[in-house]
């Protein structure tokens, strides 16, 4: 799939991709979280080579949890995705008046773009934009409890939750014996979860589990497709999606295989073709649940 | 960062206005704010109904004494009744909410408020900004900031940082020791110039530093300053901090998500400048309830002056403070207020008030004892039980005089004695009350 010309001009003025290794089968500017770790050492730039420096940044934010790799971000791009989560939000059938409750950490890309009260330099959140009103609990599992009181009495239309909390919340849940009305939005940053799992949950807490596809380190999300199970509905205005063979060296040989992501809501840290730990494939034309556009199908998940 | 961002002293005019100004201000704000609260917030009406309180025509400092006070319980009482968070505190003035947040919990029950915009850019984000402003961040700056979302003086940080034009950094996570790693890896790649941070996370940093045999100066070379939250600095930690990091200066930073007030210090490192503009600070005698002079300890009690948010009127924080008194040389004329810990884990006297944070100075004053961890059990008839924690091997030689400094200090017994106490830091320091 073509790139944007301008995205194929950014990559000229910024380091990754004038360093990435050669890799037969993978197009131009395909880069792994190890290729951006390897250019922040080797270059000595905790951008990873991705920060166009004709931006100067308003915000430094760790890309993912666990790489030590940084986004240096405008207040434009800070806007352009909350713009993007709010229609994601809005995909979720999130709608004006509601409270939309958190339990993850403030610096999640899920909840950081969520308010303009949880980042500096953000004019809108994607609350803001949706006139919804947000509460963030922590990410601790510890906090499981307080997430519990949240449900209890702040009774929010959705939670969104980071999936490794899920168990610390059923637990909490149980112990308490508190039921929540809330939808139910798991997130996974590049380790979907399947859709057995999904319908477990959904089964233990009573209400609509559902999953919210997220690579934090393209600053990618993407609202599930509210039929077809394991498939997402990327905002096409935002992100380019391809599918790469999932061994570089050697072409794509079927359908399926690693998903590529190019950010284009984003200026000042370039975003093209960074390759996710998850697999699937991808289809063009009208969807079950009535979207068009291109639609990704997860196909493994841990 | 341009010479004049950097050397220019205060954040805006109102921090040094004459202080007859500000007490004029205040009482119109009162008037405004008491009226409103009798007659549009449920919550305050059936809580002053209840005590047979009704607002005079006009409000002084003697009137609003009789205002009743509000204490924590009476907020979760009426939560738990409500089944709701909107409890009847909210006065929003048609502003509609932007932002739920929660307390602490300090009764083992977080409560919650409601906040707009109209206030976080408002006189909530003015009152942070002048605390970041004190404590020297500047526009352009960058710093390092992990502001929990859920407590409201981290979105008033939030929105402070905007207003000043500082770039923040935010690593992964949050101000926990599993973070460490992130938060010192953030620090060396991104040097920032100030932190804003906790002091139990200084004491992490300084541990990971350790355990990775790094010199913290030179992991933190790039950090100028630290905001220091959360606790009441002794003043050999505070050195303590200022050595090990190589800082030009370290700022003690407080306030209470109960009350959704803070406040920090100045270059006098007196206590903290309260915007009196914003927020109105009392010391109650937490026997009597009666307004205390400066320089007497007693609990903070706020009122907030400005509507457009949840509002708390003659609230009881219930952490032991004093308003510090005297002009500051820094010439700011908001009143300074100094933090020592929370009520419930400290002794009450008839004439005073020991705290955690007494107990730590002075054990910090002697090396056997400075840092360590330690635990208090207070008992009518024998005193002070402090239990130190940690190499007992090496500790303690200097017992008789420790004891000695503290019964002089404290006038009261005082037995220093090894123990199993691992915790350290405010939140964590507590006097046992044994009967």
């Amino acid at each position: 799939m073509d790139l944007p010309d301008c995205l194929i001009a950014t990559a000229c003025r910024v380091a990754l991709y004038q360093s990435l290794p050669k890799r037969l089968a993978w197009p131009h500017c395909s880069h792994t979280a190890e290729d951006l770790e390897a250019a922040a050492v080797a270059r000595a730039d905790p951008f990873g080579g991705r920060h166009d420096i004709g931006y100067p940044p308003d915000v430094l934010i760790q890309a993912a949890r666990g790489l030590s790799i940084y986004w240096a971000l405008t207040a434009r791009d800070l806007s352009a995705l909350s713009t993007v989560l709010a229609a994601s939000w809005t995909s979720l059938g999130i709608t004006a008046g509601q409270r939309v409750a958190f339990y993850d950490y403030a610096t999640s890309p899920m909840v950081v773009f969520s308010s303009r009260a949880y980042v500096p330099h953000l004019a809108a959140g994607a609350a803001d934009i949706l006139r919804c009103l947000p509460i963030c609990n922590d990410g601790l599992p510890d906090l499981a409890d307080r997430c519990v009181h949240i449900l209890e009495y702040v009774r929010p239309s959705v939670l969104f939750i980071d999936a490794e909390l899920m168990n610390p919340l059923l637990r909490a849940l149980d112990s308490r014996r508190v039921r929540t009305i809330a939808q139910v939005v798991v997130t996974a940053d590049e380790h979907p979860v399947g859709s057995k799992q999904i319908r477990e949950w959904g089964t233990l807490l009573g209400v609509k589990v559902r999953q919210a596809l997220r690579a934090d380190a393209a600053l990618f999300v993407a609202p599930p497709c509210a039929i077809e199970s394991m498939t997402f509905h990327p905002i096409e205005d935002a992100y380019r999606i391809e599918v790469l063979s999932s061994d570089p060296e050697k072409v794509l040989t079927d359908e399926v295989g690693r998903i590529a992501i190019s950010n284009l809501a984003i200026k000042s840290s370039v975003v093209i073709r960074y390759v996710t730990d998850f697999e699937g494939m991808i289809r063009e034309g009208p969807c079950k649940c009535g979207r068009a556009g291109r639609r990704l199908i997860v196909t493994d998940v841990g | 960062m341009s010479a004049e961002s950097e050397s220019r002293e205060y954040f805006d005019e109102g921090e040094t206005i004459l202080p007859e100004m500000l007490a004029e201000g205040r009482w119109n704000a009162i008037n405004t704010l008491v009226d409103h609260a009798y007659h549009a917030l449920p919550f305050y009406k059936t809580l002053w109904n209840a005590q047979g309180f009704a607002p005079e025509a006009s409000m002084d400092a003697v009137a609003f004494q009789k205002v009743p006070l509000t204490r924590k319980r009476d907020l979760v009482e009426a939560l738990m009744k409500g089944r709701s968070v909107m409890i009847g505190t909210e006065a929003l003035l048609g502003f509609a909410p932007s932002n739920l947040v929660m307390t602490s919990g300090t009764m083992g029950f977080n409560s919650f408020a409601v906040v707009t915009d109209y206030d976080l850019d408002g006189p909530s984000a003015l009152a942070q900004s002048r605390e970041l402003w004190m404590i020297k961040v500047r526009a352009g700056m960058r710093v390092l900031s992990l502001s929990p979302a859920w407590h409201a003086l981290g979105l008033q940080e939030s929105r402070a940082i905007t207003r000043i034009g500082a770039v923040p950094i935010l690593p992964w996570g949050t101000l926990t020791l599993r973070f460490a790693g992130d938060i010192l890896t953030a620090v060396q790649l991104l040097r920032p110039q100030h932190l804003l941070v906790t002091a139990r996370a200084a004491r992490m940093l300084l541990g990971e530093c350790d355990r990775l045999k790094l010199d913290p100066r030179r992991a933190f070379a790039s950090v100028r300053y630290m905001g220091c939250a959360g606790e009441s600095l002794s003043p050999a930690f505070r050195s303590y901090l200022t050595t090990r990091f190589e800082l030009e200066d370290i700022f003690e930073r407080g306030g209470s998500s109960d009350g959704m007030f803070g406040g920090g210090e100045c270059l006098a490192h007196r206590g903290h400048h309260i915007s009196a503009d914003v927020h109105y600070i009392e010391i109650v005698d937490p026997n009597t309830g009666a307004t205390l002079q400066a320089g007497q300890r007693g609990t903070a009690v706020v009122t907030n002056l400005s509507l457009g948010r949840s509002v708390y009127i003659r609230f009881d924080t219930e952490d032991v403070a004093e308003i510090v008194p005297g002009d500051c040389p820094c010439g700011r004329t908001h009143p300074v207020v100094e933090f020592y810990g929370r009520l419930a884990d400290c002794v009450v006297l008839p004439d005073r008030i020991i705290t955690p944070a007494d107990v730590r100075c002075l054990l910090d004053d002697f090396e056997c004892t400075r840092f360590r961890p330690f635990s208090i059990d207070w008992k009518p008839t024998e005193g002070l039980q402090v239990h130190i924690g940690g190499d007992i091997e090496k500790g303690l030689v200097e017992r008789a005089e420790i004891e000695r400094v503290c019964e002089t200090r404290l006038a009261v017994p005082v037995a220093i004695l090894a123990g199993e106490v691992e915790r350290a830091g405010w939140k964590e320091e507590r006097i046992r009350r044994i009967h």
